[in-house]
């Protein structure tokens, strides 16, 4: 997950701008949670596209045959 | 989304703990982002789940089929082997009749050529007597008339002996005339008595003669008799005979005859039967398999159009957990690590047919259990071979590999114009051409 210090006083995670603010959240830990957020989301499409890639294959396989 | 200030200088967002610090990040905005990614989640784990859910129902379904299927082959075979009984059965009592029928026919037909053969028969023995009776008549007037013919000339003879005896005694009587008138008076009357007596042997020898002749006519007559009954005797027994060799050659003409066409026809209707039993399991197997196809896919796409309708509620964090729990056994085949560096793929296996849908899954399975292999993707095209695009985590040499499957009977790599690349950026993927061990059986099946 790539951030950035895009100006001062805003921070980019997961590719979402965030100001920073006087009294805000930790951003090590925010950083953190949204990775660990965005890996399971990504897994978890991949494993769809899988599937509907089996999917097509199935579909494909009993036009054929 | 579940937000709670739990104390002074901490946050809550999605079930984790979050510090305030000085000059940190905007809450409002974190929770947001946190709320939208933590959705995307869920849903895609609910997603999973259906799946999950649907292919465990298709398990189960190709189960049942399968159960179903042999029942019905099971079934199949027990009718065909009852249906076949009683056809052979009725092929039998058909034969049987068939056999009676062309038997009396032919004993019919036998008899009417042996009454005939009989009648021109008799009529031959008729002619033949006939012919017989004149000639031996013809012969025996012959024998007959030479015997009267000799009889006649001894006769004659006998008369001329006697005619020269009286010329030789009147020639002696004349020669010393009148010498002694007594005597020959008295030789004059012992040659009449002389002639006389002739004359009366002389009839004598005729009456036997003619009588004689008589009784041999009478002799010949009862052997014509004899010999004309015992040639009609023996023209009986001959037709007989022949009668009854005519009879048996039709006879046995005739079971052989039926013999043929009764297996022909046993033959015809066993086999007729067996096709039409065959085609009615087929028929029936095809419909049961094609209604729990349609079953299963009618489950699936009620689920896809349920998803696609629900709103966007999503379980709590722990639920979703629960739901990727559930799913693991999908996600153990389709374990994808993090990639988000994946970029091109490596490889492109394309896959010659013909093709055998457990292969192709059994060599997608190997592909991703190996620890260099990042991900799998596979290319279905619509008229073309598919093929299977393989993202690497390490460099390695595929075609080894592929080898080593046993689902993959040939690799084949195809060397292009493009160098290998390995992934390099603006570059196509190595290919390689593989056939599948064992898969007409598939092929032939469907």
């Amino acid at each position: 997950m790539s951030n950035k210090a895009k100006k001062d006083g805003v921070v980019v995670l997961g590719g979402r701008e965030f100001k920073r603010v006087k009294n805000g959240l930790d951003e090590a830990q925010v950083a953190s949670f949204i990775d660990e957020l965005t890996k399971e989301r990504d897994k978890l499409a991949q494993s769809q596209n899988h599937i509907a890639s089996l999917n097509r294959l199935a579909d494909w396989y009993s036009r054929h045959y | 989304m579940s937000n709670n200030a739990k104390k002074d200088g901490v946050v809550v967002l999605g079930g984790r703990e979050f510090k305030r610090v000085k000059n940190g990040l905007d809450e409002a905005q974190v929770a947001s982002f946190i709320d939208e990614l933590t959705k995307e989640r869920d849903k895609l784990a609910q997603s999973q789940d259906h799946i999950a859910s649907l292919n465990r129902l298709a398990e189960m379904t190709v189960v049942e089929a399968d159960k179903l299927a042999k029942q019905v082959k099971t079934e199949a075979a027990e009718q065909a082997k009852a249906e076949s009984t009683a056809i052979i059965d009725k092929a039998k009592e058909q034969a049987r009749q068939m056999a009676e029928q062309k038997i009396a026919e032919a004993v019919e037909i036998a008899n009417e050529k042996a009454n005939a053969i009989k009648a021109k028969a008799e009529e031959e023995a008729v002619l033949l007597l006939e012919n017989e009776k004149i000639k031996i008549r013809g012969e025996l007037h012959n024998l007959v008339n030479q015997q009267f013919g000799y009889m006649l000339e001894e006769l004659e003879s006998l008369k001329k002996q006697a005619a020269a005896v009286q010329a030789d005694f009147d020639n002696k009587l004349s020669e010393p005339k009148e010498k002694d008138s007594a005597a020959a008076v008295e030789i004059a009357k012992e040659s009449d008595t002389i002639v006389t007596k002739i004359t009366e042997e002389s009839d004598a020898i005729a009456a036997k003669i003619a009588e004689e002749r008589d009784a041999a006519a009478a002799k010949i007559a009862e052997e014509i008799d004899a010999a004309a009954a015992k040639i009609a005797e023996e023209s009986d027994a001959i037709v007989a005979e022949e009668i009854e060799a005519i009879a048996a050659k039709e006879k046995d003409t005739a079971a052989a005859k039926i013999a043929e066409e009764s297996d022909a026809t046993v033959a015809e209707e066993i086999e007729a039967a067996a096709a039409e039993i065959t085609e009615e399991r087929d028929t029936t197997a095809a419909e049961e398999i094609e209604a729990a196809a349609a079953e299963i896919t009618e489950e699936r796409d009620t689920t896809a159009a349920e998803e696609s309708k629900a709103p966007d509620e999503h379980p709590e964090p722990s639920q979703a957990a629960d739901y990727i729990e559930k799913s693991l056994d999908l996600s153990k085949l389709l374990e994808i690590e993090d990639q988000a560096e994946l970029g091109k793929p490596q490889w492109e296996v394309e896959i010659l047919p013909p093709f055998d849908i457990a292969k192709i899954m059994e060599v997608v399975s190997f592909l991703d259990q190996l620890p260099e292999v990042a991900n799998t993707e596979m290319i279905v095209p619509q008229i073309d071979m598919p093929s299977i695009l393989v993202f690497l985590r390490e460099s390695m040499n595929l075609v080894d590999v592929l080898q080593t499957i046993p689902a993959v009977a040939h690799v084949e790599e195809v060397t292009t114009d493009k160098a290998a690349t390995d992934g390099e950026p603006g570059k196509g993927p190595r290919k390689v051409r593989i056939s599948l061990s064992g898969n007409t059986t598939s092929q032939e099946n469907k």
